[in-house]
């Protein structure tokens, strides 16, 4: 789908006059902001920014994974990035208002999926959750993968644990990422079926190689929680869209039920502060609650 | 297979955010709904939580923090050794009452607010 020039213009003028925000006046309306750091996490000092909705709870909690970007910055940028860069206290405060436009998709959607994601907030409304935004470091390719468990391990170990102990967690949590992120969230999610009830991606940093070994984590995942859900998410401009739809078939060649989509838009900054919040925050939020 | 392609096949079900349809007898897509019996929203409206009880002296501040490690490490459970999960355990217990962010939720949760024991 190619978009308007004047809706790419308009999304590139929103992002690029956006100007860097205090992490004080971060937090978005009805959520505390807690900023943790683990000194003793195995990757160096580790960082994680949590939003937890004000009330009793117990709610559910999506712990979301940045991109590459902010990985090669600092634990403080990618803590942050999810709130700072991709902005995604302005996805939280259009699903709140039950009305989403053009406008809070960074003029990335097509009138169908706009008039879509309408009529499903209409009919069952967002309700949020506990958001969890941890700094993930961007590890070489030799050792990516043992590098990503043992990140996936901290995650487990001192992360979730520091939550529960801290915040009304219930006992459905989500996990999902974008690119990079979006990687690291589905090794670590579908190998931890226990854990996560929810493992999703936007557009995922993948190979097409990947695929066979990503249907097999799935499938596992899938045998070890039936109703765990899962979903990959690509774009019509996203790099890694071939890959993405190769995992999807390997996924579908071996019964492995889940979600894919293609929604508009490139894989950049901007599709993260629109469609990726939007979409990643609204499928959490459905499939969390169905979990329970 | 329906792949869903937006802006090329608008007529899914406004609830659904483009599942795939099933292939094996294994499958079934997921399909968004009203919160069910399980979900969370008012799913302890009626039971008193520990931080309830905490503050109607009913349960000491020991025995919550105890009882909050528990819970926040069960899924570590069969995961990990019985030493390793000791060890998690105690450094989270430890955190609870010497970190100043953590002693604050607790404050918020029950009252009180959690210290190391002179």
């Amino acid at each position: 789908m190619i978009l308007p020039r004047r809706a790419l213009l308009l999304a590139t003028l929103a992002a690029c006059t956006r100007k860097q925000t205090p992490a004080a006046s971060l937090a978005p309306e009805g959520y505390d902001l807690l900023d943790w750091s683990f000194p003793d996490s195995p990757d160096g000092s580790e960082r994680a920014v949590v939003l937890v909705p004000r009330g009793a709870g117990p709610f559910p909690a999506l712990i979301a994974l940045h991109g590459r970007g902010e990985a090669v910055r600092s634990p403080e940028v990618g803590a942050y990035g999810w709130l700072r860069e991709y902005q995604i206290g302005n996805a939280l405060a259009a699903l709140r208002r039950g009305k989403l436009t053009e406008g809070d998709l960074a003029y990335l959607v097509t009138p169908p999926r706009l008039s879509e994601l309408n009529q499903g907030l209409s009919k069952t409304p967002f309700q949020g959750m506990i958001l969890v935004f941890p700094h993930a470091p961007d590890f070489p390719s030799p050792t990516q993968e043992a590098l990503t468990d043992r990140y996936g391990a901290w995650l487990l170990e001192q992360l979730l644990p520091k939550l529960r102990a801290s915040s009304p967690v219930a006992s459905a949590v989500g996990i999902d990422g974008v690119s990079m992120g979006g990687r690291m969230a589905l090794r670590i999610g579908l190998k931890n079926p226990k854990v996560f009830a929810s493992v999703g991606s936007l557009q995922a940093a993948i190979r097409a190689e990947d695929a066979p070994g990503l249907a097999e984590l799935a499938h596992g995942y899938r045998q070890a929680r039936p109703g765990g859900k899962i979903r990959l998410l690509t774009s019509d401009g996203d790099f890694f869209r071939g890959a993405i739809t190769q995992a999807h078939k390997a996924l579908e060649q071996a019964s492995v039920p889940h979600d894919f989509i293609e929604v508009a838009g490139p894989h950049n900054y901007q599709f993260n502060q629109g469609p990726g919040a939007i979409e990643m925050l609204l499928w959490h939020d459905r499939a969390l609650r169905e979990a329970g | 297979m329906s792949i869903h392609r937006i802006g090329k096949n608008p007529g899914l079900p406004a609830s659904t955010p483009a599942p795939v349809a099933p292939t094996g007898a294994a499958s079934r897509p997921f399909s968004v709904g009203a919160p069910g019996p399980g979900a969370v929203a008012g799913s302890t409206a009626t039971a008193v939580s520990p931080a309830e009880q905490v503050r109607g002296g009913e349960l000491s501040l020991d025995a919550y923090l105890d009882l909050r490690v528990q819970e926040a490490t069960r899924h570590l459970e069969g995961r990990l050794g019985p030493g390793d999960l000791a060890r998690i355990q105690k450094t989270l217990r430890e955190q609870l009452t010497t970190d100043p962010a953590l002693q604050a939720l607790v404050k918020g949760a029950t009252g009180l607010t959690p210290s190391v024991d002179p």
